[in-house]
Parts: C-alpha cells; sequence; structure tokens
C-alpha cells in the first residue's frame, strides 16, 4: 500500500514535471506570438506645433474582436519620451465625442454606453467600458478636451496604441511635432477703399409749366452712392448760384427758395411762389440707417427745404453702400403774378463722401 | 581423372591467390591521374530506381561507404550517393528598399530550379541570428507573407508564387529590427537542398515628416497676404502656401486645413469676408474666401480644392481633409489662397486668418 501510495506520488510528479517540460518547451520553441496589429490607425492631433494644448482624434482598425479597453501610451516606444520633452495628456476625466468623427469620417464611433476615458502620468490615455470591438472594424473617438493633449518639444514621437480585454492587438504608430506655431500660416488682406457717386441726369424739367393753380413737382432724379467706407457717407446740396432759386433771364425774375436755405422742410402753398428740394427715402442693394437734413420730405408731396451757396446734408448713412439712391424731387409754385417765361432754372449742386 | 581434377584445384588456387594480389596491388595503388586521385570507390550491391509513395520518391542505393560531410564556408562535400535529382541551392535576397517600418521584400534567387520547384523561407531575427543559423528561434515566411514558427508543406511556394523576380514582402515584422532570411528548394518529390546562404536587412521605425510654409521652401516664411482687394476681382495671396510630407505609413496619411472660416477686420469688425467653396469669378459670388491646391504630386487632392482658376475650397472651423495618399509618401504640395471683396466689405488693412495645417499617418 506504501508502495502503491509511493508509485501514485511519483506518477503525479512525473506528470506534473512532464507539463512544466511541454510548458517550457512550447515558451521555448514557440517564440511568443506578437498579437496582432491595429491598422490604419492615426492620432490625428489638432496642432503639431510645439507646447501647444490641442484636442485629438484617434482612429484605427482592430483586426480581431472582443477588445474592452484601450491605451494610448504617448511614451510609446521612444527613448526620448513625449512626457520626457515637456508633452502631456489631459489628466484624470478626458472629455470625448465619438459622433462626430463617426459621420465626419463614416466609420463607428468607439461603443459603449459608458465608456469612460482618463489621463494618467502625463503620457497614458485609458479607454475602458468599451463594447466588444468587433474585428474589421474602423473605430474613432474624438478628445475633445482644449487640453487633452500637450505637445512636446520638437521631433518624432511614437505612441503605441494597445487594446486589451478579448483581444490584444497593438500597433505603434508616429507623430511628428514641429517649431512654435510652424503648423500655422497667417493671411493678411487690405480691402481698397472705394467710393463711386453718380447723377441719373443732369436737367430735370416740371411736366408741364407751373401754375397758380397749385404746387408741382418733377419726378426724382437719383444721385447714386456705393462705398465700402465702413463708418457709412454723407450727401450735400447747395445752389451756388448768384441768385438762388429758380431764375429766368428772360423775366428777370428769381421765384426764391421757400422755405430759405437751413429752414426745416415746409410744403410749398397754392398761389404762392416757391420753390425747393426734397428727397425721398433712400433705397438700393445696400443702403445703412440713414438720418436726413432738412430735404427729406418722406411721402408728402411738394414738401422740401432751401438751398444757398452752403453745402447743406441731405442724407448721412451708416455702413457700406451698394448702389444706395437718394431720389431728389424739385417742387414750385407761382402766383398769379409771377412774369410768365420759359427759361426759369436752377442749378443744384450734390456732393457725397465716404467716413473711411 | 584424379589428376586433371588436381590440376584444376591448384589452377584455381593460383587464380585466386592471383586476384586476392592482385586486389590488394589495386587497393594499395588508388586510380589516380596526375592532378587527381580517388580515394575510395565501390560496387553497389543493388538499389531501387524511383521508388514512390503518394507525397515521396526514392532513389536508393545499398553499399555505399559512409563519412562524415566536409564543409568549407562556402562548400560541402558529402560521401555516397551522389543526388542527382537533389534541387539546387536557392538563393535569396532581402532588402528594405523604401524604409519599410513592418515588411521587408525578399527576392528569390532560382539558381536554375524548374518551375515547378517549391521553396522555403527561414527567417532568424536579430541577435538570435548566430553562426550562420538561428539560435533559440527559428521562424518561416508562412504562404500568407507572415512569419511563423511551423514550416508546413504549404509554406512551400514556387518562385512565381514568392513574386518571382520581383520578389515580395514579409509582412507584420518588427519596426527597427535585422531579419536573415535563406532558402531552401525541393524539387518534385526527390531530396530538398540545403539552405543557401543568407541575406539581412532592417525595418526602419515608423516615420512621418511635416513641413508647412509660405514661400519657396520649408522655412521661408509663415505669412501670406492680400493686398488691396477690390470688389468683384478675386485675389490670390502672395506667396503661395507650400507643404511637405513623407511617411512610411503603409496606409499612407493626409493632409488638413482649418481656420477661423474667414478674413475678418479688428478695426471693423463687421468687416467680414467668409470662405465659403465658390467660384469667386463668378459675378453672383461677390465675396469669398478659400484655397485650392495647384500642385501636388502624388497626392490625391480634395475635390473642393482640386478645381481651377477661382474655384476655391472653404478653410472652415471644421478640419477638412486637403490632400490623402494611401501609401507611403514623400511628396508636396502648393497651395493657392483666393479672396474676393463685394462693394460693401468694409476697407480696411487689417483683414486677417489664421490658417493651420496639419497632418497624420496612417500606420
Amino acid at each position: 500500500m506504501r508502495n502503491l501510495t509511493s508509485n501514485y506520488t511519483r506518477w503525479k510528479a512525473g506528470l506534473a514535471l512532464f507539463l512544466i517540460i511541454i510548458a517550457a518547451q512550447t515558451l521555448i520553441l514557440f517564440p511568443k506570438t506578437n498579437a496582432a496589429s491595429l491598422s490604419s490607425a492615426y492620432l490625428r492631433l489638432n496642432r503639431l506645433a510645439q507646447a501647444q494644448t490641442t484636442k485629438g482624434r484617434l482612429v484605427f482598425k482592430a483586426n480581431n474582436g472582443g477588445a474592452t479597453s484601450l491605451t494610448i501610451d504617448m511614451n510609446g516606444a521612444d527613448s526620448t519620451t513625449w512626457s520626457g520633452q515637456s508633452g502631456s495628456v489631459h489628466a484624470g476625466v478626458m472629455a470625448k465625442d465619438v459622433a462626430t468623427c463617426a459621420t465626419e469620417l463614416s466609420v463607428t464611433g468607439l461603443p459603449g454606453g459608458t465608456l469612460a476615458v482618463s489621463g494618467a502620468s502625463g503620457h497614458t490615455i485609458t479607454i475602458t467600458n468599451i463594447t466588444a470591438l468587433i474585428g474589421g472594424t474602423t473605430y474613432c473617438i474624438d478628445f475633445t478636451d482644449a487640453d487633452a493633449f500637450t505637445t512636446p518639444t520638437t521631433g518624432t514621437y511614437h505612441p503605441t496604441i494597445t487594446e486589451s480585454g478579448g483581444a490584444t492587438d497593438t500597433t505603434t504608430i508616429a507623430t511628428n511635432i514641429i517649431g512654435a506655431n510652424a503648423d500655422q500660416v497667417t493671411v493678411s488682406a487690405s480691402v481698397s477703399p472705394s467710393f463711386s457717386f453718380s447723377l441719373a441726369a443732369n436737367s430735370k424739367s416740371f411736366a408741364s409749366p407751373l401754375s397758380a393753380g397749385g404746387a408741382s413737382s418733377t419726378t426724382a432724379l437719383n444721385a447714386t452712392v456705393s462705398t465700402n467706407a465702413a463708418s457709412g457717407w454723407q450727401m450735400w446740396a447747395a445752389d451756388l448760384g448768384a441768385s438762388p432759386g429758380l431764375h429766368s433771364v428772360i423775366a428777370s425774375k428769381t421765384i426764391a427758395y421757400s422755405p430759405s436755405a437751413g429752414s426745416a422742410g415746409a410744403t410749398l402753398s397754392t398761389g404762392v411762389e416757391g420753390y425747393n428740394v426734397g428727397n425721398n427715402a433712400i433705397s438700393g442693394t445696400t443702403c445703412g440707417t440713414p438720418t436726413y437734413g432738412n430735404f427729406f420730405n418722406g411721402a408728402v408731396s411738394t414738401k422740401g427745404s432751401g438751398l444757398d451757396g452752403t453745402m447743406r446734408n441731405v442724407v448721412n448713412v451708416t455702413g457700406a453702400a451698394d448702389t444706395c439712391s437718394v431720389p431728389f424731387v424739385f417742387n414750385g409754385s407761382i402766383s398769379n403774378t409771377t412774369p410768365a417765361a420759359t427759361d426759369y432754372s436752377s442749378t443744384m449742386t450734390v456732393v457725397a463722401a465716404g467716413n473711411f | 581423372m584424379a589428376r586433371g581434377r588436381l590440376k584444376g584445384i591448384f589452377l584455381l588456387i593460383g587464380v585466386t591467390l592471383a586476384m586476392v594480389a592482385g586486389g590488394a596491388t589495386v587497393l594499395a595503388a588508388l586510380p589516380s591521374t596526375t592532378n587527381y586521385e580517388l580515394n575510395s570507390y565501390g560496387f553497389g550491391s543493388g538499389g531501387t530506381s524511383n521508388s514512390s509513395t503518394g507525397n515521396y520518391s526514392l532513389e536508393g542505393i545499398t553499399g555505399e561507404i559512409s563519412s562524415q560531410a566536409d564543409s568549407t564556408t562556402t562548400y560541402t562535400l558529402k560521401p555516397g550517393y551522389v543526388e542527382t535529382q537533389q534541387a539546387n541551392v536557392p538563393k535569396v535576397t532581402l532588402s528594405n528598399p523604401s524604409n519599410y517600418y513592418d515588411k521587408l521584400l525578399f527576392v528569390l534567387d532560382q539558381q536554375g530550379n524548374p518551375t515547378d520547384a517549391l521553396y522555403a523561407l527561414q527567417v532568424c531575427v536579430g541577435a538570435d541570428w548566430v553562426a550562420g543559423s538561428c539560435g533559440t528561434t527559428t521562424l518561416y515566411v508562412k504562404s500568407d507573407h507572415t512569419l511563423g514558427s511551423t514550416l508546413n508543406i504549404t509554406d512551400y511556394q514556387t518562385y512565381s508564387s514568392w513574386g518571382s523576380g520581383s520578389g515580395n514582402t514579409i509582412i507584420g515584422l518588427t519596426p527597427g529590427t535585422t531579419y536573415y532570411i535563406r532558402a531552401k528548394a525541393t524539387q518534385g518529390k526527390f531530396t530538398e537542398s540545403a539552405y543557401g546562404p543568407s541575406s539581412n536587412a532592417t525595418t526602419s521605425s515608423q516615420s512621418i515628416s511635416f513641413c508647412l510654409f509660405a514661400g519657396a521652401s520649408c522655412g521661408s516664411g509663415s505669412t501670406t497676404s492680400f493686398s488691396g482687394l477690390v470688389a468683384g476681382s478675386a485675389s490670390a495671396s502672395s506667396p503661395n502656401l507650400g507643404l511637405t510630407f513623407s511617411t512610411n505609413a503603409d496606409s499612407g496619411g493626409s493632409v488638413y486645413i482649418y481656420s477661423t472660416g474667414k478674413l475678418q477686420s479688428v478695426a471693423h469688425p463687421a468687416g467680414i469676408i467668409n470662405s465659403a467653396t465658390a467660384d469667386l469669378s463668378l459675378s453672383g459670388v461677390t465675396s469669398g474666401y478659400g484655397a485650392r491646391v495647384t500642385s501636388a504630386p502624388s497626392f490625391t487632392i480634395t475635390p473642393i480644392y482640386a478645381g481651377s482658376g477661382n474655384n476655391v475650397g472653404i478653410i472652415s472651423t471644421t478640419i477638412n481633409t486637403m490632400l490623402d495618399s494611401a501609401s507611403p509618401i514623400n511628396s508636396s504640395a502648393t497651395i493657392q489662397l483666393q479672396a474676393k471683396a463685394s462693394n460693401t466689405t468694409p476697407a480696411a488693412t487689417d483683414y486677417a486668418d489664421t490658417a493651420t495645417v496639419i497632418a497624420a499617418a496612417r500606420f
């Protein structure tokens, strides 16, 4: 019985030794099989310049299925490491987004209802609670903290990306950190000042002879402005003639402005001599906000103001103008004693300027 | 009669003695010429010719002498049957022609073997290559071009299957590692050759290099300007942007661009020229700002940036792919920025944007 027990013990010991030898041979004869590589893997940092905080995006294709966590080691296989060269990753819980990259790239956002991302040790990002990955599928995740990564000094770094859980795929990638702001170009521009002004016509007539039976108005004559003056533009008008008003050489008669220059706009009265200039609301492709002078008559016919040799403000407009027109209207009325003549005329001078 | 028989016996003895004496003479004086001497030879006592099973054939002979093989570095002399149906010893060359980090190129030299000859490739890794053979770990190129620790009959491939004169790559290798390779051949169902001479090559590290510049070459500047934009006319900034990008990543890489999405005046914040994908030459496009790639050999240009004339692609706050390569690349590109002001774009001299251009490689 003793011998039997002894033999049985020896048999167990022998079996154990045999298994150990087999295991050892397995390790020796069959070298450690490298885990499959993740493929098409990249880490896109939004800034490549040194000493920048930046967001980043990880994309990779899992060759084997089953992984439930992922680690990015920014130090990777380098002897001159990311964290050793003033690089770092966000410490603690990290913000993430898997929807944006999935949409943009038409790949699968890293799955997991309670997906958790955290940074540690200045160089390691661990993603846990991943729903088991599927082999052959490309996944992505955005690290959305503004300081998800802090880039180190210039150089090429080789972070490693390693799955764990049901698969152990891994890969080493490379990222190139370049000089200060060397990933940016400053674009500058100047926009030249522009200003254009035009009158739709250089003459305007009353459609019919003035009558003592009521005031008359011409149709509108547009003064049009286009300018890119950032602070807007202004328009002025004046009657630089020797005898401001409607003047007849034949009759040696001047129908004076009513009201006089500088006065508030007023409506001409039937049977009373008078002449003035009004304007309707500005309009055009782009017109800023106007502030009108005394000439603005809006929708009221025969309302206007007088002119003289002084440039009188017609309108001030804020902002740039694109084909913005000021419609001038000339109003006149006569009395029963106003000398008849066919040469009554006045000359209005209109100017404008941009506020650059 | 008895006398005659006795005479015959003596004659037989005499002949026998003569033959023995003669044999001794032959053994004592080996066949030779002035330059060569045959050290040994013999007559076989039988054998078999092309004795076959399903997988193997044997040219057999018995009675041969046997002794240790004698070798120099280059040649091996083996005694016995001359293996007339043994495949010729093949050569194989291993190289890294394109900074491969996870593969190496091997090219077989079949050394006159017929087209149906099969070749097996043995690989040793780095320091494990000792005294002309693998140390603790012997690997083989599998039929899928990966390395494995077993050599199966399916891992014997024809010269054609191994890529003929162009060769093929061993994949799944470790970066920065030296690999040694040697090949052996077998033809038909007869004896395979010994391994041929070894060749070695080293994988590179994963690499990526990127440079962005405004001007003629890397480092030449980081500013580009539009001077005096005039309403209604598209203008190009000067100088153009340039970039260089190289990577040995198997799946290539991409170059991306993004910015604030507009040229904006500091003095007049309302003064904005928004970026857009548009043909700036069209009258209906009153203003705009964007980029187009004018030169990018070896790259695939994202369509919105591949237009001609005044067709530009948007530069927005979204990081857009501008250039892409699906394979390792070492190239450059030129990017032109264009802008157009409208009639009402406020005049100012301080419009600005910051364009950020980045790159990533897919390993």
